[in-house]
C-alpha cells in the first residue's frame, strides 16, 4: 500500500486482518526473524494460529511496504549463526498500529461483557 | 529416512514451486521462506506431520503466487499510465499507430479471406466448375454456350458426372400484390445436383421436368410473399401469365449463379433453342469423385478439338473449366492481392515505426534505468516494468485497432459498389487479428523491453555520465533506425504507387470515349411477357404506343428503345453472302427502334438509320458498327451486302454507325449489327432523352405504362450516366481503398521520418551548438539536416520505385490504358513523398537552427 505523503495515521490501517495483528503482536516485545515470528504465534495460540511460510512473508511484504515493520540490518540472535536470517521489528508507526487495534478489540470486548455475552473474569 | 535428505529434497520442491512468484518477489523471500519452512519441519516429530506441513506450505504457495503477481501487475500499470500519461505525445502516435496498422490490415484481410478461401455454402464444392466457350483469336476466354454444343459435351465427356445449363430471364409475377418482375434462373434439371444443394422445404427439379411449368422460390420471395408458410409447396404461382407449381424452397444461403435472384424455373427448351447456333447458355459442371479440375479440363480440351474438327462452328473454339470458388473470386483477385499486400506494407511500417519509437525511448529512459538499477530494482523488475508499459501500449493499440477495423469494415460496406454485395456478411477475421496483435506485440517486446535488458545491466556511473550523448549507443544504433526509416520509405512508395496508378486508370477509364452521350438520358427495362404478347404484332405495338406517348410528354426531346442498352450483347456466328464459310467471330445483335441512336447521338457514318419504311413484311435491314465494317469488308464497300445468322433471314447493310463501348468502358469494341425492332420485336429497354432532369419524368412513365397495361411493371429505371458510372464502380471503390493506404502509409512514415530526425537533432544538438559557436552558421547546419534526409529519402526512393514496378507488373490487369511505368503517375509518388519528407523534415531542422550555442555548451 503506498504511503500517503502527510503520513498515515493508525487508525487508517484498522481493523487489521488477523493474521497481520498477530505478526505485529509477536515482534511487539523483540525483534524476531520469520521462523520466531511463527514459532512465537504458535505458542501464544496454544497451536492453533500456525502460518504457511508464503502467508507469513506477504504479510511481511505488506507490513514493510505499509512501513509498519523494518529489516534490522545486524542479527541479534547469534544461535542461529549458520544461516543468514532477516530480523525484523515494529517501527514507532507499527507500535501504534498495533495498540490502536488492541484498544479497538479491548473496547469491543468490554462491549460484549456489557452485554453478557462474554462471563466477566473472576 | 535421515531428517538430512528429507530436508534437501523438501527444499529442492520447495524451491521449485517458489518459481510460481514473480521474480522480484521470490529474489527478496524465497530464501526466507525455505528456511522457515525448513525449521517447521525440524519441530515435527512424526513423518505424517511433516508431510502435512509440507503439503499445506505448497498448498498456500499455490493461493499466494497469483496474488502476488496482481500486486506487482497493478504497480507497473499505475506506473506505466503515469508514464505514458507524461508523455503524451509518444503515447498518441504509438498507440494511433499500432490501431492504423491493426485496423486496416485485419479489415482487407478479412474482405480477402471471406472471397478467396472461406467454404462456399454448396457441398464438395471443388467439385463444381463452370465450362466456358473460348476463342483464343479473338481474345475471348469466358463466353456461353449453345443447347446443341451443351448436347455433344454431355455426349462425350467421361469424367464429368453432369453438366447442368442455365439462363437469366425477367418475369412479371402478377396475380399476388402488385405486378412485380422477378429474377428468374431457366436451368436445366440437373442444376440443383451439379451446385449440390437442398431444398429447405419440399423439392427440387426432378430429372423428368426440363418442360414443367414448375417453380422453385428463393429463400427471399418465400418471406416476402408467402410469409415464410411450408404450405406454398402446391401452390400456384402466375410468371408472365403462365400459372406455375411451387415445387420447394431454397436456403438463404444460396446464391448460385448470383445474389438477389427471386425463382428457379425449368430451362423449357424451345424446337429453336435446341436446334440453334446461339450462345446464351451458361453452363456448370459437377466432376465425378476423384476426378481432379486438370484432368477434366484436359478431357474438354480432347472433346472441343474433336467437336472444332467434326463441326465448322467450333473449328476455332476451346472450353475453359474454372472451379467455381474462381469463377466467383476471380474478378476481384488482383484488386485483393494488391490491398492485400498494401496492407502488410502499411503493417510492417507501423511496426517499424513504433520499433523506431521505441527504440529512441529506450536510450532516451537509459539514465532512468540505470539510476533504478543502481538504487537496488532488480535488473528482471525493470524490465517486467518496462515490459508491462510496451504491452499496455499495444493493448490500448489493438484495442482502438479492433474498433477501428469494425468501423472501416462497415464503412467499406457502405462506399462498396453492388457487385460486392457479399461485402455485408464479412466479419473481422479471428486468426488475422490475433497475427497482427501478435506481429505488433513482438515488435513492443523486441525494441521495447531488449534494449533495456542490455542497459538494466550496464554500469550505472558510465551511463549516467555519458548523458544524453550516451544515448545513441544504447539499445540499437543510429544506424539501425536509419535503415528502418529507409525501408519504410520504401513500403510507403510502393504503396503510394500502387494507388497513383490506380488513380490514373480511373481517370482514364472516366474519360474514355463511350461513343455516345450518356447525360440527360432515363433507362427503363420492359419485359412483355410472350404469354401475353405472343405475336410480334402485338409486342410492336406496345412499344409504339409507349414511345409515342412518351415524346409527347413535357421535357421529352428524343424516345428510343432498344433490346440492350449496356452490357454484352447477344452474339452468333454469320455468313455473309457469296462468301464459301461461316464467320466464326461472334457478331453481337441488338434490336433498336429507329431513334435509337439519334437519341444516344450516336454519329451515322454512311448509309442510313432505320425507319418506319423498315416493316415486317419488306426486306428484313441491318446496321453495323465501323468495327464489323472494317474487320468484315476492309477492302470494299458493305452498304447494299447481305448477311444471316442462319437459315434463310439475310439481312442487307443499310448503315454502318460510329463505334461505342456500350459492352463497358473495359472491354474491346466488338462486331456488332442491329436489327430494327419491327422485324424482330421482343422485351427491350426504353431510353428517354430529356431536357432538364432525366428522373424527373419516372412519375409520368409509371403512368403511361399502367395506361397501356396495368398488370406491365417496370424495371431497372435509372439514369444512364449512372449505370455508366456503376461500371467503374469497382475500380472507384479498389481506387479509394489503395488512396486510403497511400495515405495510411504516408501518414505513418512522416511520423517515422520525423521522430527519427527529432532523434537526431536532439543526439547532435551538442555537436551543433560547437559547430554554430565556432562560427557556423544555421545553415551549415540546415545543410547537415538537408544531407541527412536526402540520403534517407533518396535510398529509400529508389528501392520503392523498383518493388512498385514489380508489384505493377501483377497489378496490370487493374490498370486501364498506362503501363506499370506510367510517368505521370510515378512523378505523382515521388513528388507526393518528397513534400511529405520535407514537411516531416521542417520542425526538426528549425529547431536545429535555433540551438543556442552558449546554452547548450553550458547545459551539458
Amino acid at each position: 500500500m503506498p504511503l500517503r505523503r502527510e503520513g498515515p495515521e493508525p487508525d487508517d490501517f484498522l481493523p487489521l486482518p488477523r493474521d497481520t495483528f498477530d505478526v505485529l503482536v509477536s515482534l511487539a516485545d523483540r525483534e524476531r526473524h520469520g521462523y520466531a515470528i511463527l514459532q512465537d504465534i504458535a505458542e501464544r495460540t496454544d497451536g492453533r494460529i500456525r502460518l504457511s511460510p508464503s502467508t507469513l512473508y506477504a504479510v511481511i511484504k505488506r507490513l514493510l511496504e505499509s512501513e509498519l515493520i523494518e529489516e534490522l540490518s545486524d542479527r541479534p540472535d547469534p544461535a542461529h549463526d549458520d544461516e543468514r536470517r532477516r530480523y525484523y521489528r515494529l517501527t514507532p508507526l507499527g507500535r501504534r498500529v498495533a495498540e490502536s487495534e488492541a484498544a479497538r478489540l479491548t473496547r469491543l470486548l468490554a462491549d460484549a461483557r456489557a452485554s453478557g455475552l462474554v462471563p466477566r473474569r473472576r | 529416512m535421515p531428517v538430512t535428505r528429507i530436508e534437501r529434497r523438501a527444499r529442492r520442491l520447495f524451491g521449485a514451486v517458489l518459481h510460481l512468484y514473480p521474480g522480484s518477489y521470490r529474489d527478496e523471500y524465497g530464501r526466507e521462506m525455505t528456511l522457515v519452512l525448513v525449521d517447521r519441519l525440524r519441530a515435527e516429530h512424526t513423518a505424517v506431520a511433516r508431510v502435512v506441513v509440507f503439503l499445506g506450505a505448497i498448498a498456500a504457495v499455490l493461493a499466494d503466487a497469483p496474488r502476488q503477481h496482481a500486486v506487482i501487475l497493478a504497480q507497473d500499470l499505475r506506473l506505466a499510465l503515469r508514464l505514458l500519461g507524461r508523455e503524451r505525445w509518444f503515447a498518441t502516435v504509438a498507440i494511433g499507430t499500432v490501431a492504423i496498422g491493426i485496423a486496416l490490415s485485419t479489415t482487407v484481410f478479412s474482405v480477402g479471406k471471406s472471397l478467396l478461401v472461406d467454404e462456399l455454402p454448396y457441398r464438395e464444392a471443388e467439385r463444381a466448375a463452370m465450362v466456358w466457350v473460348t476463342n483464343p483469336r479473338q481474345g475471348i476466354d469466358q463466353d456461353v454456350t449453345s443447347y446443341p454444343r451443351l448436347l455433344a459435351w454431355r455426349a462425350h465427356s467421361q469424367l464429368i458426372e453432369a453438366f447442368a445449363a442455365y439462363a437469366f430471364r425477367r418475369a412479371v409475377l402478377t396475380g399476388s400484390g402488385d405486378p412485380e418482375q422477378l429474377r428468374v434462373v431457366r436451368a436445366s434439371p440437373e442444376f440443383f445436383h451439379v451446385v449440390s444443394t437442398e431444398p429447405v422445404v419440399g423439392r427440387l427439379f426432378a430429372a423428368t421436368e426440363e418442360q414443367a411449368a414448375v417453380v422453385v422460390l428463393s429463400h427471399g420471395v418465400w418471406q416476402r410473399k408467402f410469409g415464410g408458410q411450408r404450405s406454398v409447396v402446391g401452390q400456384t404461382l402466375r410468371l408472365d401469365s403462365v400459372p406455375h407449381t411451387i415445387i420447394g424452397v431454397l436456403p438463404q444461403s444460396f446464391q448460385f449463379p448470383e445474389r438477389d435472384l427471386d425463382a428457379w424455373v425449368p430451362l423449357q427448351p424451345s424446337p429453336e433453342d435446341r436446334s440453334s447456333g446461339a450462345f446464351w447458355l451458361e453452363t456448370v459442371a459437377r466432376l465425378k469423385p476423384g476426378v481432379s479440375l486438370v484432368q477434366a479440363q484436359q478431357e474438354m480440351t480432347a472433346i472441343a478439338a474433336r467437336l472444332g474438327a467434326e463441326r465448322p462452328d467450333d473449328r476455332e473454339l476451346g472450353v475453359a473449366l474454372v472451379g467455381l470458388r474462381d469463377e466467383i473470386a476471380s474478378p476481384f483477385r488482383p484488386a485483393l492481392i494488391m490491398l492485400t499486400a498494401a496492407v502488410v506494407g502499411v503493417l510492417v511500417i507501423a511496426c517499424v515505426n513504433v520499433a523506431g519509437m521505441l527504440t529512441a525511448r529506450g536510450a532516451a529512459r537509459r539514465r532512468e534505468v540505470a539510476i533504478r538499477t543502481a538504487l537496488g530494482a532488480s535488473r528482471r523488475r525493470v524490465v517486467r516494468q518496462l515490459l508491462t508499459e510496451a504491452v499496455m501500449l499495444f493493448v490500448l493499440g489493438g484495442a482502438l485497432g479492433v474498433t477501428l477495423g469494425s468501423v472501416l469494415l462497415r464503412l467499406l460496406v457502405n462506399v462498396a459498389p453492388p457487385t460486392l454485395s457479399w461485402l455485408r456478411d464479412v466479419s473481422l477475421d479471428g486468426p488475422m487479428l490475433a497475427v497482427a496483435l501478435g506481429m505488433a506485440a513482438l515488435t513492443g517486446v523486441l525494441f521495447g523491453v531488449l534494449p533495456s535488458w542490455k542497459t538494466a545491466g550496464a554500469d550505472v556511473v558510465e551511463v549516467v555520465a555519458s548523458g544524453v550523448k550516451g544515448a545513441g549507443r544504447g539499445g540499437l544504433s543510429q544506424r539501425f533506425r536509419w535503415a528502418l526509416v529507409v525501408s519504410q520509405i520504401a513500403v510507403a512508395t510502393i504503396v503510394v504507387s500502387a494507388a497513383s496508378l490506380s488513380l490514373t486508370s480511373l481517370v482514364h477509364a472516366q474519360r474514355v470515349d463511350l461513343g455516345f452521350e450518356p447525360g440527360h438520358v432515363l433507362t427503363a427495362r420492359v419485359e412483355l411477357p410472350r404469354t401475353k404478347y405472343p405475336e410480334p404484332a402485338a409486342r410492336q405495338e406496345f412499344f409504339d404506343r409507349l414511345l409515342e406517348r412518351v415524346r409527347a410528354l413535357p421535357g421529352v426531346t428524343g424516345a428510343a428503345a432498344g433490346s440492350l442498352v449496356l452490357g454484352r450483347s447477344s452474339s452468333s456466328s454469320f455468313t455473309i453472302e457469296g462468301r464459301p464459310e461461316a464467320i466464326q467471330q461472334p457478331l453481337t445483335f441488338d434490336i433498336i427502334t429507329p431513334d435509337f441512336f439519334q437519341v444516344l447521338q450516336v454519329p451515322l457514318l454512311r448509309g442510313r438509320f432505320f425507319s418506319d419504311r423498315d416493316r415486317a413484311d419488306g426486306q428484313l435491314v441491318a446496321i453495323i458498327n465501323e468495327t464489323t465494317a472494317k474487320t468484315h469488308w476492309p477492302n470494299e464497300d458493305p452498304l447494299g451486302k447481305r448477311f444471316t445468322f442462319g437459315g434463310d433471314r439475310w439481312m442487307t447493310v443499310v448503315g454502318i454507325v460510329a463505334d461505342t463501348r456500350r459492352a463497358g468502358v473495359d472491354h474491346r469494341v466488338r462486331t456488332e449489327s442491329y436489327q430494327p425492332y419491327t422485324q424482330n420485336p421482343g422485351s427491350m429497354t426504353v431510353l428517354i432523352r430529356t431536357a432538364g432532369e432525366p428522373t424527373a419524368i419516372v412519375p409520368a412513365l409509371r403512368a403511361v405504362v399502367r395506361e397501356l397495361d396495368p398488370e406491365q411493371p417496370l424495371a431497372r429505371v435509372a439514369p444512364l450516366d449512372e449505370l455508366i458510372d456503376n461500371q467503374t464502380a469497382a475500380r472507384r471503390f479498389n481506387t479509394w481503398l489503395l488512396g486510403a493506404f497511400g495515405a495510411a502509409a504516408i501518414t505513418l512514415t512522416a511520423i517515422g521520418l520525423y521522430s527519427l530526425l527529432a532523434y537526431v537533432v536532439a543526439l547532435r544538438r551538442h555537436e551543433m551548438a560547437v559547430r554554430l559557436a565556432i562560427g557556423g552558421t544555421p545553415s551549415h547546419v540546415l545543410r547537415l539536416i538537408v544531407r541527412h534526409v536526402s540520403w534517407i529519402v533518396g535510398i529509400g526512393m529508389i528501392v520503392g520505385l523498383a518493388g512498385a514496378l514489380t508489384a505493377a507488373q501483377s497489378m496490370r490487369s487493374l490498370l486501364f490504358d498506362i503501363e506499370p511505368w506510367d510517368p505521370f503517375s510515378q512523378s505523382v509518388t515521388i513528388a507526393v513523398l518528397g513534400a511529405v519528407a520535407i514537411a516531416a523534415a521542417w520542425i526538426p531542422a528549425r529547431r536545429a537552427m535555433r540551438v543556442d550555442p552558449a546554452r547548450v555548451l553550458r547545459g551539458d
